[in-house]
């Protein structure tokens, strides 16, 4: 086969191939086929059919949406699950604010063992940690021996079955959370502008309200949105811990496995769902308006 | 700019009253440990004075400045702005204005906002920031660009908002900190010329590190030549070129041939002649006594070539290297059959023609242009 060239030495179709900026996936699309099968035979075509059963129940209708609602032990539970994940993320981010930014000023051995310090707890398997918990808050448990060894507290502290326990260890499993993508957001801060800050008249505190906290939003947000979320959906801990006080992923579990009531549970998990998907859809859109933010997958 | 602008500068400058201080190093010194990084240091930057510190890199000038701005504590000296010794309030409390290498905007503030930022600190009325901030913007030529974020301006556009940032509250003294190190040569070049306009509108003192001499000596009133943390000369830009006192000096700005210096045969006044390390007697000036352990400084366009007999000093040598540069032609000529390598640059002419690698030629240069600095 012979080529056309030009008189420039080109040949024409290398040359307009050439000018072509290189994308990946470009032509390329059918190596998604494998994992987008997959992807739809196991998540959206489930996922669709609780939704349809949520509808269509015994008797089709927005019958188990009402009896979420009208029902006050469900309505409860949906309602003390947005509390918990509120509480958390606010405990979470209280907690690891100072703890990031210590992080972020580390460097050298200090820098590894604070890092190891948030890192080997998020390896740990959440079920191991919340049995840890468990073995501290119980009722004849560590902190109980300590306290009413110490003489501080005559009758020990019910911290197992009022929910108490279980936010506890929650905040701690949701340190790691919080802590990864404030510590990428503080260290991207450029130190000269806090030194900028200063000569320009700002002192300690108003560099930091001023400079330090907004440059720290991006992570701040991301974390938030991160932990709340995971709260929204938080199974073991609850399951474990809980006792009475049950999340909308324990109640789900009970009416899908034990009371096999599915249409109810079809309808709580579509709620759940909308509720996630919704929180997620306005934080992105707060971070396109405020302009600097960056989405939470591009944060870590 | 336009005559408005330049109404508009005015105004500021004369509304001022703290514009263009007196600044006054006495014995500034910064140890860390056993490492020296500062000196004792003692200088006077004169109000409205540009004043540039120059060095290479670990010089120190950047210690100087982080001492001057508050970053660094000294070890030692006091720095008196106006008479009063600032070295013991933190940066926020000394009411300077400083231009960062990498200009250190905020990004999460429109330009406007990060010119209004230090009159914010300030607690400076609504109303009175945004006339300001709307006269700095004009004074930099970024009229339209209020509402932008930095992120959105170029490299130049970004120097200047940070200029604006740097002056807008009238500081006492402006710092410098290589603010051109990032741009190009050609915009480099316009920015100089800028800044020493805007400097001039403004009436500041400024202190200004920078690494690049020719920046230095285009923009300065006075330069400082840092070294191993140490104050080599500070001067006019003419006088450091014209009078180094030290070969380190005269090397660093402009090019010189130096030629350390074996025995001084006699002197008579300013006159002196020198036995150099590889036996050239030669003529040369000075200003002070003369001392063992000096060099001769020749700078290259003061050396003659060919036609050489009517100067004080005249010797015959060989072309080693041809080098063009624009306008100039710069030899390297091995002098008299010694080790000794001398540097002339003529300027470059149509009829002149290029001398070959390898020819013998006449070279020499006069008394006046051959220089005696002491110290190593």
């Amino acid at each position: 086969m012979t080529q056309v060239v030009n008189e420039a030495g080109f040949v024409p179709g290398a040359a307009r191939a050439w000018r072509k900026p290189w994308r990946p996936g470009r032509g390329n699309g059918f190596l998604l086929i494998a994992p987008l099968t997959l992807l739809c035979a196991l998540f959206v075509v489930p996922l669709a059919l609780v939704v349809v059963r949520s509808f269509s129940g015994p008797q089709p209708g927005l019958a188990q949406y009402i009896e979420i609602v009208s029902n006050p032990s469900t309505a409860w539970v949906v309602l003390y699950t947005f509390w918990t994940a509120l509480l958390v993320t606010a405990a979470t981010l209280l907690l690891s604010y100072p703890v990031a930014f210590t992080i972020s000023r580390a460097k050298g051995r200090l820098l590894t063992v604070c890092l190891a310090m948030v890192l080997i707890p998020f390896w740990t398997s959440t079920v191991i940690r919340t049995y840890g918990w468990i073995v501290i808050l119980q009722r004849r448990g560590i902190l109980n021996d300590i306290l009413v060894g110490s003489g501080l507290i005559d009758q020990p502290l019910r911290l197992m079955n009022d929910g108490s326990g279980m936010q506890i260890a929650m905040i701690h499993i949701m340190l790691p959370f919080m802590i990864l993508p404030l510590l990428s957001a503080m260290r991207g801060i450029d130190a000269n502008l806090m030194r900028a800050a200063s000569v320009l008249g700002a002192n300690p505190l108003r560099q930091f309200v001023h400079v330090y906290l907004p440059m720290s939003l991006p992570g701040v947000s991301a974390g938030c949105v991160l932990v709340f979320i995971s709260s929204l959906g938080f199974y073991i801990t609850p399951a474990l811990l809980g006792g009475q006080r049950t999340m909308i992923a324990v109640l789900i579990e009970q009416q899908a496995s034990r009371l096999l009531n599915w249409p109810l549970a079809s309808a709580l998990a579509t709620i759940l769902l909308v509720l996630t998907s919704a929180l997620f859809i306005i934080y992105e859109r707060l971070m396109a308006r405020l302009g600097g933010g960056k989405p939470v997958g591009e944060v870590q | 700019m336009n005559q408005h602008l330049m109404a508009d500068i005015k105004r500021t400058a004369a509304s001022a009253d703290k514009i263009g201080a007196i600044v006054e190093f006495d014995q500034v010194a910064k140890s860390y440990g056993a490492v020296c990084a500062l000196q004792p240091t003692t200088f006077q930057v004169g109000a409205g004075e540009f004043f540039a510190v120059i060095g290479p890199s670990g010089s120190g000038k950047s210690t100087l400045l982080g001492i001057v701005a508050g970053f660094v504590p000294p070890t030692a000296g006091a720095i008196r702005v106006n008479g009063t010794d600032v070295v013991s309030l933190a940066p926020y409390k000394r009411n300077f204005g400083m231009v960062f290498q990498n200009y250190a905007l905020f990004p999460h503030m429109t330009v406007a906002e990060n010119i209004a930022f230090p009159l914010r600190m300030r607690g400076v009325s609504k109303a009175d920031t945004a006339e300001r901030v709307r006269r700095m913007l004009g004074m930099v030529r970024l009229a339209n660009y209020g509402e932008r974020r930095p992120m959105e301006l170029s490299g130049g556009q970004q120097q200047r908002v940070a200029l604006a940032r740097a002056a807008v509250y009238d500081p006492l003294l402006l710092l410098m900190d290589e603010p051109l190190g990032a741009l190009d040569k050609n915009l480099r070049e316009e920015m100089q010329e800028e800044i020493k306009k805007f400097q001039a509108a403004l009436g500041a003192t400024v202190i200004y590190v920078t690494h690049d001499q020719h920046e230095a000596a285009f923009m300065a009133d006075r330069i400082a030549i840092m070294r191993n943390g140490r104050l080599e000369q500070a001067a006019a830009p003419r006088e450091l070129y014209e009078r180094p006192l030290t070969p380190f000096v005269a090397s660093f700005l402009g090019e010189a041939t130096l030629l350390p210096v074996k025995e001084i045969l006699s002197q008579k006044g300013e006159e002196v002649v020198v036995k150099t390390d590889s036996g050239l007697k030669i003529c040369a000036t000075v200003r002070s006594i003369a001392q063992a352990g000096s060099s001769i400084c020749i700078r290259p366009e003061n050396v003659v070539l060919g036609a050489a007999s009517k100067c004080a000093n005249s010797f015959s040598g060989v072309i080693e290297e041809v080098l063009y540069t624009t306008g100039s032609i710069r030899y390297r000529v091995r002098l008299a059959d010694t080790q000794t390598l001398l540097t002339a640059r003529i300027p470059s002419h149509p009829d002149i023609a290029l001398l070959a690698h390898g020819e013998r030629v006449e070279v020499g240069w006069r008394r006046q242009d051959a220089l005696l600095v002491s110290g190593d």
